[in-house]
């Protein structure tokens, strides 16, 4: 996309993470030109090879201490760019910088030494653990693989981590069935927890979780931010949780980040159309004050097909013809918000 | 928004004015497992008058679901509907032949399920479906029933219906596979249309989209709507009326305004507060404390009662619906004296 005309260099975007790092706390991550590319073969024999641009030409950055909400619809690459950023998928370009050193530039054993700050809690507490081994085996199990610490000295950080999460020491003989959906994702945050992150992927670790659980969880990774001074990175569909529980908030849109800002201003005053349409259609929200509900037409396209341009275009009832001819750019439309619309003044 | 409560929700199970749509009494459904009865379902009682709204909400083991598939009649073994009544026009679906009740399925009660794609037969094009559901119930002709496939798709929001009628379900995207599913229910203008958490898989976009055809529909063709969910964001917007599940049993129940402005069963209230709003920036969520019991290990009496803030002794006996000063009726016996 860097070749069209108008879009975004990579000293205008990086200027996102500068600014941030002058206005408010240094950065504990830059993403830089982001692009995660997955290959698909099509055509009559498979020989032709199209490209679904999931993460395409991403920059941004995280401060040190905050929550980083990041919200799309479901195939907007949140989680491709969450799981490239962690290097869980292997990116095509750009860089991540983790305190200044560049993830995916790391040698495996550079990456395994960088590994322990940056954790991961999965949304399907079902899934993600071991279900043939007990909770402190699996809390337990990154320990043994960074060989950093006695058995002695593992069993005392588990038993402290099963209490820090609100489960007893007694469950830690026990197995992953034998617990509900929100103790499960207890665990999985104490496994996270357990190499002493400074940050954490929480890739809809609430989503499967019913609204009185949820509640509870949400409390505790606030507990856990303030306790262990962790970054968040917070990617969930649910845009209300989103605002209740991030700093700043980006919105993704077929592989693009359109909009960035802080939580507040966002819900108050989104400037990218597709963003205001997102945020309208929260259901309960006009009782709450929110803006008039605006129906978008149509479906998200095609990734693999996305429209040139503007990638919101073909849905906006505000597209005109330049945004066709040209992708418009992440910039400052108000002080530390930015929006990818040419229209967002 | 129904103006003044009817007077049909006095009490509990008390005989309505006029005579409701449906009329759910007492409903008990069970399913017997090797550990013992799971009271899936335990005493449910509920009105939906013609053409209102009326939404059940709860969290995952609540029973709402079961309830709308005892309504169908389609649970399956080793469930069974052990006690109540279920009036539909006054007549008892319970005591229905199986015969009977097919006739009624997809005529005068049809029900939209979460997952199109498992309602929808993916060897059939959609189009195909929709006559199937119409020849099924009416006598009409294949011309004709495909323009009138033709003209419920386009009823429905799905754009170019003389061409999406001949594709087959994969080819859609899941929001007009449920718009899909929606023509199929709508096909022979039922008086009750249940929906059974219809915008849980969609984006929140799409789910603006069906939720917004469904109240445009609702305007058009007068039909009632029964809707399942676990998002009291959707009941706000959907429904006149609303029923508050938890464990089984029916925990609060009246006009939607008043159950969730001003909600006065505990778990209600606990359920609220549970959910982030713009306001709560920075506090923390008043959280229930505590998990949903095993549905084989319900407590005895109210099922909120092991994570509720006002448990007494007293709660080890169910308390009944009684009227609150919101005007809703609650099962809790903090209202009990009031009554």
């Amino acid at each position: 996309m860097s070749t069209q005309p108008g879009s975004p260099s990579p000293e205008n975007v990086r200027r996102e993470g500068e600014t941030t790092q002058a206005a408010a706390g240094e950065p504990l991550l830059e993403i830089r030109n982001l692009r995660t590319w997955f290959p698909v073969r099509s055509g009559v024999l498979g020989q032709k090879t199209e490209w679904l641009k999931a993460v395409d030409d991403v920059s941004f950055a995280i401060r040190k201490g905050e929550t980083f909400g990041l919200v799309g619809e479901s195939g907007c690459g949140k989680s491709t760019l969450g799981r490239s950023i962690v290097r869980l998928e292997q990116p095509r370009s750009g860089q991540v910088l983790f305190e200044g050193e560049d993830v995916l530039a790391a040698s495996p054993a550079r990456l395994k030494a960088l590994r322990p700050n940056m954790q991961v809690i999965f949304q399907d507490p079902h899934g993600s653990l071991d279900p043939r081994m007990t909770i402190r085996q699996v809390i337990a199990e990154g320990l043994v693989i960074q060989g950093e610490a006695s058995r002695d000295e593992r069993d005392e950080r588990v038993e402290h981590l099963v209490r820090v999460v609100g489960l007893r020491k007694e469950h830690l003989d026990r197995y992953p069935h034998e617990f509900s959906g929100g103790q499960r994702q207890r665990i999985g945050i104490a496994r996270a927890l357990a190499l002493r992150p400074k940050f954490v992927l929480a890739d809809e670790a609430v989503s499967a979780l019913d609204v009185s659980v949820q509640s509870q969880v949400l409390n505790l990774l606030s507990d856990l931010q303030e306790e262990f001074g962790l970054t968040y990175l917070f990617i969930a569909h649910d845009l209300a949780v989103v605002e209740y529980f991030s700093d700043r908030v980006g919105v993704m849109y077929l592989g693009k980040l359109v909009e960035i800002a802080s939580a507040e201003d966002l819900y108050a005053d989104p400037r990218m159309p597709y963003t205001q349409a997102l945020l309208s259609a929260i259901p309960g929200g006009a009782s709450e004050g929110r803006q008039e509900r605006i129906i978008l037409k149509g479906d998200v396209p095609s990734p693999l097909n996305p429209p040139s341009g503007c990638p919101f275009r073909t849905r906006c009832w505000m597209a005109q013809d330049v945004c066709a001819q040209v992708a418009p750019p992440l910039r400052e439309v108000r002080p530390a918000h930015w929006a990818a619309c040419h229209f967002a003044d | 928004m129904s103006a003044a409560p009817p007077s049909t929700t006095a009490g509990n199970g008390g005989a309505p004015d006029a005579p409701a749509l449906l009329s759910v009494r007492d409903l008990q459904t069970h399913f017997r497992t090797a550990s013992g009865t799971v009271k899936a379902v335990d005493g449910v009682s509920f009105d939906i008058q013609a053409g209102s709204s009326l939404g059940i909400v709860g969290e995952s083991g609540s029973g709402k679901s079961v309830t709308s598939l005892s309504i169908m009649r389609l649970v399956e073994p080793p469930g069974f509907v052990a006690g109540g009544r279920i009036l539909f026009k006054g007549r008892d679906l319970v005591s229905f032949s199986e015969r009977e009740i097919r006739d009624l399925r997809g005529r005068d009660i049809c029900l939209v399920f979460q997952d199109p794609m498992a309602a929808l037969n993916p060897v059939y094009k959609v189009g195909d479906q929709v006559i199937e559901a119409l020849q099924a119930h009416q006598d009409i002709g294949g011309r004709a029933a495909r323009e009138r496939a033709i003209e419920l798709f386009r009823m429905v929001g799905i754009p170019a219906p003389e061409r999406r009628v001949d594709d087959y379900p994969h080819k859609l995207s899941g929001g007009m596979r449920q718009r899909v599913t929606i023509a199929i229910a709508l096909a022979n203008e039922p008086d009750l249309l249940i929906l059974d958490e219809p915008t849980t898989a969609l984006d929140v976009t799409i789910q603006a989209q069906i939720l917004d055809l469904v109240r445009d529909l609702r305007r058009r063709i007068n039909t009632a709507v029964l809707l399942i969910t676990h998002d009291i964001g959707v009941v706000k917007e959907m429904c006149d009326e609303v029923v508050v599940m938890y464990g089984g049993r029916v925990m609060e129940r009246g006009p939607t305004a008043q159950v969730t402005g001003a909600p006065r069963h505990p778990y209600t209230v606990g359920l609220l507060a549970s959910i982030p709003s713009p306001g709560m920036k920075g506090q923390r969520l008043n959280a229930i404390g505590g998990s949903v019991p095993s549905p084989l290990r319900m407590p005895p009496g109210c099922p909120f009662q092991p994570r509720c803030p006002h448990a007494m002794p007293v709660c080890a006996t169910m308390p009944s619906l009684r009227r609150t000063d919101s005007g809703s009726l609650a099962a809790c016996w903090l209202y009990e004296e009031r009554a």
